[in-house]
Formats: structure tokens, sequence, C-alpha cells
């Protein structure tokens, strides 16, 4: 069985070799560096959907590989439905897991916007994308033969300019503690009121994607959830966070949840151990003091 | 300017209730359309308030779509197109049909969300991009300019931000940050319920849907929290919480 | 702007029943609901009347009805025992439905018939001479306007043409929704698939004015208790506390066991019956109808309102039609007064008139519940020694035999 794994990054593209090795795949990937492979094919970055995927196209017409991998990032996603629809096959994007079977994959990914997880099953060959995050393996050893590739260069479209986001080095993954902020927080100003809490314990803050992606009040890398990060801390405080479904699968595996919300039926009640109905701005200050 | 607008119904997601024990969805809700597709709606719009035009709204779904749809023509399409016996939906599928009924009339661009709110599997734009053999330019938060034959774009990528452009005609998918979609008025509703909508079938596009995959279960995710409540005076209730602090760290 | 024969302010039974049969008959009409969907504001897990909608509604028989009650059951409740009386029969003239999808079906009929249905505006104001409804800042012009807005009347009110609820006229109903399956529901109340009970409880936990209820839906059971606004403000309860007892009371218990609540919901409820119909039910060629108007009968035994919601709907259709068939469009209004107060709904509620009274007497829904319940006791305890019926009965009712002889004997005259 032979797999073809693109992603742009290459932390992505080791998780994913490692997971296909382990499910004893011959593993056979393009990467802008070095990675893992049983087969690498070492190209100059490109980031343009229409080079890549003819780059894809011409590499899996040479391998005729049972699986075609993509990291879910929204290149990845872009890439993979286009590869998809360019060989008339299924795609899934999103996935958590990978489960090979008898001549077919099994995949789990969320639907109904994050309400439930679906288990999809789908014959080989198929198309998936996986998010690299989720994906559990462990260390492989690989072949390592190295060839370099040249990926098309055939855009469609033209780029007038990229910029890297600037990015705060954000440890929420690695964090024991984390203090999760959402609307309940009235004015950008009362942020240092959470900062001086998340201090005290020596916590990363977190929050939902109100603040970051439409308040803007922090940066987009401490967004918690479905689209976000999924955090494990051993202690997860969260404070006026209504707790919608797209937020909470964010915060599933964390060990224990606090919750702090003035509406005793918010829906954060149901993802919390203990579940405080008070108001943040009397509560904070006095927790602050008692630490 | 002709504009299509690819648009989705989904469940009422704020509607769709667990049950506790099992943990299946339950799924007798109304539909309605998706936000993502408002946001594409109102990016059009706004479009055709400076080109002129004309903006159609393109699904494929239910027949509850029947009237899901006029939401879309409340909120500004001025006619639609839709297929209401597509309820076997796969992306390849619901690629194939939008595809089928974009061909029947030559847009210059093909605006839709970058995914939808329901299973954000975001390869629409792709798919559709690819049968039409058209360019696309994905997770677009803002429309910088669009004119002759020409539109240029910022994409919001994980990593980076970017600005493109393409010659029209073209695939543009949206992010729900681009814009705040209207809220269509009485008079807008009734307006629309006067505009033209085409309904076709699967038969009548010539197209037979096979599966492509199975889904083996549809769970939520089990959560099994204490769900203690906590209620008292500020200062009390933060002894407790500082107390449960010291225990879990 | 357009403008129409009609306009329907409200999408529930009465609003839908008024939208359905002007269209039936070639009216223009437009029916706006404040729901973002049809029949999310129409809460009511209960049973209907079907005869209103066999008379009127084609196609009514692929509506989607839950079961047909074949089983009435009448429940005396204390803390920890129950009588029950079941009544069953072959044949049925009420079914259970989910109000929010019957209402929904509903609104589809109508649109087919020609009616222009839309939800999720709310109108803002309802104006006279000529007859035009406000939203959104904009008007619409029309001959006649039947508010049907529910028991909420503020339309109605700013028109003069009801005065707010007082609290002895209105219950507050909760529902909660327990999903079982299909077969389980079956066996647990002794039906067919198709078959439903109708299952009313006096006494626990409130001991006054309202009773709790269970009713079987296909896959799921709806319960909770009503109580009336001003007996829970006298007596502190808290509906949510009491709904709560009531579930977990082993007689109720054992019909949700298991089950996973999937709904909880609340309501107001009219209950003034005749006393709660306003004097005029038109203002020129403005109409009320269904709770607005308080078209709502409860006699203990039953509670009608669906059916009656929808049947005056039907009547404001007619009479707009009636009125514009002469040429005279303006007298609708008048034309619907008559008709109601001559109809079948008037004729009810004055029938049951002292139903109000007997069922304002708390004695019945305290005292001598326990009392039927502890005579029950007292002939079924049997430990050793068993009791004859008659020392039971003179025991039980010992000093106030002939308050409760009067009592039953008006409850016999007025439910």
């Amino acid at each position: 069985m032979k797999a073809l794994v693109f992603a742009e990054k290459a932390d992505h593209l080791n998780r994913i070799s490692s997971k296909l090795k382990e499910l004893g795949f011959e593993v056979h990937a393009l990467s802008f560096a070095e990675v893992n492979a049983d087969f690498l094919y070492l190209a100059g970055p490109k980031y343009d959907y229409a080079s890549i995927t003819a780059a894809i196209d011409m590499l899996s017409n040479e391998i005729r590989p049972d699986l075609v991998v993509f990291s879910s990032t929204k290149l990845g996603k872009e890439v993979s439905s286009r590869f998809a629809q360019r060989k008339n096959m299924t795609c899934i994007t999103e996935c958590l897991d990978l489960q090979l079977g008898d001549s077919s994959i099994t995949v789990s990914r969320y639907s109904l916007g994050g309400k439930t997880v679906t288990k999809i099953r789908t014959h080989l060959p198929a198309v998936v994308a996986l998010v690299a995050d989720a994906i559990e393996s462990k260390e492989q050893s690989f072949q390592m033969n190295v060839r370099e590739f040249q990926i098309p260069d055939s855009p469609q479209i033209r780029t007038v300019s990229r910029e890297e986001k600037r990015r705060e080095a954000v440890g929420l993954k690695e964090a024991d503690v984390i203090v999760v902020v959402g609307r309940g927080l009235r004015k950008e100003e009362d942020l240092k009121l959470v900062k001086e809490l998340a201090k005290k314990l020596n916590a990363e803050i977190g929050c939902t994607r109100p603040l970051s992606h439409d308040y803007r009040w922090l940066p987009e890398e401490r967004m918690i959830g479905l689209s976000g990060e999924k955090v494990s801390p051993k202690l997860l405080i969260s404070i006026g966070v209504s707790g919608q479904i797209q937020h909470a699968v964010g915060i599933m595996n964390s060990k224990t949840v606090i919750a702090i919300n003035t509406d005793e039926n918010a829906p954060m009640k149901e993802h919390s151990d203990y579940f405080i109905v008070g108001d943040l701005y009397e509560i904070l200050p006095e927790l602050i003091k008692n630490l | 300017m002709k504009i299509a607008v690819c648009v989705k119904e989904i469940y009422n997601l704020e509607q769709v209730k667990i049950v506790r024990e099992t943990r299946e969805p339950i799924l007798d809700v109304p539909k309605k359309l998706d936000d993502l597709s408002r946001n594409a709606l109102e990016e059009a719009i706004k479009i055709r308030e400076k080109l002129g035009g004309e903006i159609v709204a393109i699904s494929a779904g239910s027949p509850e779509l029947r009237k899901t749809i006029k939401e879309a023509l409340a909120m500004g399409a001025d006619r639609a197109a839709i297929v209401t016996d597509f309820t076997e939906s796969s992306p390849e599928s619901a690629a194939l049909v939008l595809s089928r009924i974009l061909e029947k009339d030559s847009y210059d661009l093909i605006l839709l969300g970058d995914a939808s709110s329901d299973d954000y599997s975001g390869q629409m734009a792709s798919r559709v991009a690819e049968t039409l053999n058209l360019p696309q330019i994905t997770f677009v938060s803002e429309i910088r300019e669009v004119s002759d034959g020409k539109i240029t774009c910022v994409r919001d990528m994980d990593d980076y931000i970017e600005v493109v452009e393409s010659d029209l005609p073209c695939v543009v998918s949206v992010t729900n940050e681009i814009n705040e979609p209207r809220i269509p008025a009485l008079k807008d509703i009734l307006k629309a319920s006067k505009k033209p909508v085409e309904n076709f079938s699967l038969q009548d596009l010539g197209i037979e849907i096979s599966r492509s995959y199975e889904i083996v279960e549809n769970l939520a995710p089990a959560v099994d929290r204490k769900q203690e409540v906590i209620e008292g005076e500020a200062a009390e209730v933060a002894g407790k919480i500082a107390e449960i602090i010291g225990r879990e760290v | 702007m357009d403008r129409f024969d009609a306009v329907v302010v409200g999408g529930g039974a009465a609003g839908l029943g008024a939208a359905y049969r002007m269209a039936e008959n070639g009216l223009n009409v437009l029916l706006i609901e404040r729901g973002e969907n049809i029949g999310e504001k129409s809460v009511y897990g209960g049973r209907i009347y079907s005869w209103v909608f066999e008379e009127y509604v084609k196609g009514f028989r692929d509506a989607p009805i839950e079961r047909w009650v074949r089983k009435e059951r009448m429940t005396l409740l204390d803390e920890k025992e129950s009588v029950s009386i079941e009544y069953s029969s072959d044949e049925s003239c009420s079914f259970v439905a989910n109000l929010t999808k019957f209402n929904r079906w509903l609104a589809e009929r109508a649109e087919d018939a020609g009616a222009l249905v839309i939800s999720g505006i709310k109108v803002e104001d309802v104006k006279l001479n000529p007859a035009k409804i406000v939203a959104d800042g904009d008007e619409i012009e029309c001959d006649a306007v039947v508010i049907a807005e529910g028991v909420n009347p503020m339309l109605a009110m700013r028109l003069g043409l009801r005065e707010d609820w007082k609290p002895e006229e209105v219950a507050v109903g909760v529902k909660e929704v327990f999903k079982l399956s299909e077969d389980e529901i079956n066996s647990r109340f002794d039906v067919e698939s198709d078959e439903g009970v109708a299952n009313l409880f006096v006494g626990y936990p409130i001991f006054t004015h309202g009773g709790g209820f269970i009713y079987t839906n296909k896959d799921t059971v709806s319960a909770g208790v009503v109580v009336r606004v001003d007996s829970a403000m006298n007596n502190m309860i808290e509906v949510y506390d009491v709904v709560e007892k009531f579930r977990t009371h082993r007689d109720v218990a054992a019909f949700l066991k298991g089950g996973s609540m999937i709904e909880y919901s609340a309501h107001l409820v009219p209950e003034a019956g005749i006393k709660g119909i306003p004097n005029t039910l038109h203002k020129g060629n403005v109409m009320i109808a269904g709770d607005t108007a308080g078209f709502v009968l409860n006699r203990g035994f039953t509670i009608r309102g669906v059916d009656f919601a929808f049947y005056s709907g039907i009547l404001a259709a007619d009479s707009i039609k009636e009125a514009m068939d002469k040429g005279d469009v303006s007298s609708a209004g008048q034309i619907y007064e008559d008709k109601v107060r001559k109809s079948l709904i008037l004729r009810e509620l004055e029938r049951f008139r002292k139903a109000l009274d007997v069922l304002e007497n708390t004695r019945f829904f305290d005292e001598y519940t326990r009392m039927m319940v502890g005579i029950m006791n007292g002939i079924f305890d049997v430990r050793k020694e068993s009791n004859r019926l008659y020392d039971v009965v003179m025991d039980k009712t010992k000093g106030r035999k002939l308050r409760m002889v009067l009592d039953l004997l008006s409850a016999f005259r007025g439910l």
C-alpha cells in the first residue's frame, strides 16, 4: 500500500508520515523541507494551489498511491479538494484520526458545527486531509530515498504580496493551566483583570472566536475551538464564556474545567466540572486576592 | 457584472438537540440558509451596488430548499436556480450539481462561503472551479477591487496574509469575517416572493448520484463533567474557587 | 408596496386557520409570523381535537400526527400514592401532535393554497381605516387584519381590544419532552403504534389550580405541569421546582424512566373561559382570534384551545369573504363578531361558565384528591384485617360530608 503525502509544514508532514507508516503504508512525501518518508520528493516552496495540484497530479500518476493525504490547513484543503475533483475522487477534510480497514479507510471528523463526531468509511483509493495536531503517532523508521523534485510553475492567479502573520509564541498546547475569556468581558481594558489572574496562576490565556476575530482584543493564535486550538491542560478556568459547541470542542480534553458565568443556563455548564454562577467583575478581584 | 452565489441550506444547528443517553443528534429541525452563504451573498450585493448587474443564487438541497432559498432572494439575489431532490449530499456530488446549474449561464464571478457551518469541509470552491476549469481564490477576507475583468482579493491563510489577483471569470470563497450580512426587512421579503426561481431535478441535469462513502456513526462526543454549581457572595465563591485551584494544580 | 385583501398577524393555529381558509377562498392573503420559523413559538405538546381539521383541511390525514388518543386517564396524585381512572375506546376524536410541526405543516397547506406566509418579522402596529399593518417601518395596506398573536396580546391591547391578562386568568405551563423508543412507549402505555394516551393529573405536587399531564408522542413523551399564575404566586410555587417534583413522583417517573429529556419549554395558557373573552372582538376591520381572544376552554377533564383557535381563524376568514362578496368589506369585523357569538366556541364557553366556579374551588385539587386516595388506601391496604368500604368512607369524610356533597353536586353540574 502506498500513500502520497503533501503538507507545507514540515512538522505536519512528519506527524502524518509516522501515522501512515504505522498503518503500514509506503510513504511518498512531497515536501519543501527534509522530512521523514520512504520516498521524499524535495521541492522548493510554492504556495499556489494550481502548481501544487499539478505536482500532486504528476506524482500520483507516477506512484499510483492508494491514499493521498494532506494536512488539513487552508492550503491543504484547497489543494486536496481541487485534486480530488480532478481525479473524480472522494475527499474528506478535517479528519481527526485515520484507521485502515480492508481496502478502505475510516476517519472521524466533527459535523453539525461540532455537535457530533462522524465516522466515515470510504474505499481506497481516496483523498483525505488530516488535522495534524490531532493525529497521534509514534516515531517510525523510513527508507529515506530522497529525490529533488521541480514543482511545475503553473499558477492560475497572480500573487501580489504575501506577508507572514506575526505570531506570538503561544504555549496553549503545552500549558498546565489556561484561563479562557469570552464575550462576558465588557471592554478590552478589562483584559488586565484576566491577565492578572493568569499571571498568578502561571497560566496561558486563551479566548473564544469573537474576542480574537471580531474584536481583535487578543491574537488569533489564542483562539480555542473548532477552528482554533484544541487544548488539554490540567486546569482550565473559563471566564464569561457562553459555551457554544464550536468553542467547547476545543476544551474537551481538559482535565478539570471551572467556569464563571452570570447565566445559570449557559451551555458552558455542561462542559464544566465547577460552574460558578456570578459576575466575573465581582469574583475575579476577590479570587486574585485569594491566590 | 453577472454574479452567481452558491448557497447552502443547513440544519438550524442551534435547534439540533442531542439525546443524552445515546448521544444521537435529533435532526428533526427546520433548515436555514447558512451564515457563510449570507457572507458570500452580502459581498455579491456590495459588488452589484458598485458595478450593477445581476445576482443569481444557486443551490442544491432538499424540497425544503424551495423555502430556504427565499432567504437568499430576500437578502438581495435577483433570481435563483435550484435543485430540490438532492438529499444524498457529498462534496463531489454537490460540486457536480452546482456546476451543471452554473454551466447553464455564463458568469463573471462565482462566490461562495469558504465552508458551511455544519461540516466545515471547505471543498466546494475548489471542486466547482476545477469542474468549470476556472481559477479560484479561496479564504478571502476582503475583496479589494473588481473591474475590467479582474479581481483583487486578500486571502487570510493559516500563517500568512496574501493579496492575489485573478482574471474573471473566477471562483471566490469568502470567510465569515469579510462582512456583516444584511437582515432583510418586510418589503425585501415581499419582493422576494415574486422573484423567479428555476427549479431543476437531478434528472433534468442528467445527474445520477452515487454514494462514495458511508457514515458509520454520528454521535456527540462524550462529555462527562461534574457540573457542580457554585453560587453565593463573591468573596465566598472566590474562596471556593481558590480551594479547587489549590487541589487541581 | 403590495396590497393584500387581508393580513394575518401570527402563525399559530388561529392565524393559520384564517390564512388557509382565505387562500382557499381565493383571497390574496399575507401571514406574518414573529418567530424565525413558523411554529417555533407554538409550545404545546398535548392533545388536539380533530373535528375542525377533518372538516376544513384537505388532506388532513397526512398531517404530522403523533398518535390518536385512544386512552384517557385521570390520575389523583398525593405524595406517595395515586388513583387512576382510565377510559379506553376504539374510536378517537383527538390526537397528540407537536404543535410546532403541526403548525409548520398547516403553513405549507396555506402556502399551497396561495397564501403568502413569512416569518421572522415583527408587526409593530396595526392601524384602522384603512386597515394596515406596520413592520420594519413600512406599512402594508389591506381590507382586513386578523390579529392572532397568541396569549401575549400586544397589538390587541394597543388597539384597546383587550386588557392584559390578570394572574388569575392565565396559567403557566411547563413541558418537558422525553425521548424513548416507539416500542417502549407502546409497551409502557399498553397501546399500539398509532394509539396514544392523554393522562391528566390532579393534586401533587401543587395541590391547587392546575395539574400535571402526560401525552404520548410517537417516540417521545411530553410531561409537565400547568399552574395558574395567581396560585403560583400566592403559594410561592416555583414552576421549575414543581416540574421536577412531578417528574420524579414514582407514578410519573415510571412512564419516563430511561428517557432522555430533549426539550424544555414554558408557555402561558388563557384559563378564564367565558370571562376572559373581551366585550368586542373587532374594531373596524381588525379582528382578534385564538388565544388573543381567549378562546380556551378548561373543564377539568379536558382542555381545548387549538381547535377553537383554528376554528376562529376560519370564522374570521369567512367573515372577510362574506363582506367582500357583499361589496361592503368594511362590515367584515361586525360579521365576525356575530359569527363568533353564535358559534360553537362561544356556546361551549358559555355552557361551561359554571365550570370556572367549580375549578375555583381548591378543595378539589387538595382535600378531595387526598381524600379519594385515602379511601382507596383504606380499601386496598390489607394488613391482616380489612376495612369495610362504609367505615373507610365514613372515616375519611368525617366532619365534611355536607360540604363535600355540595361541592360534588356543583362539579356534577358545572363540568
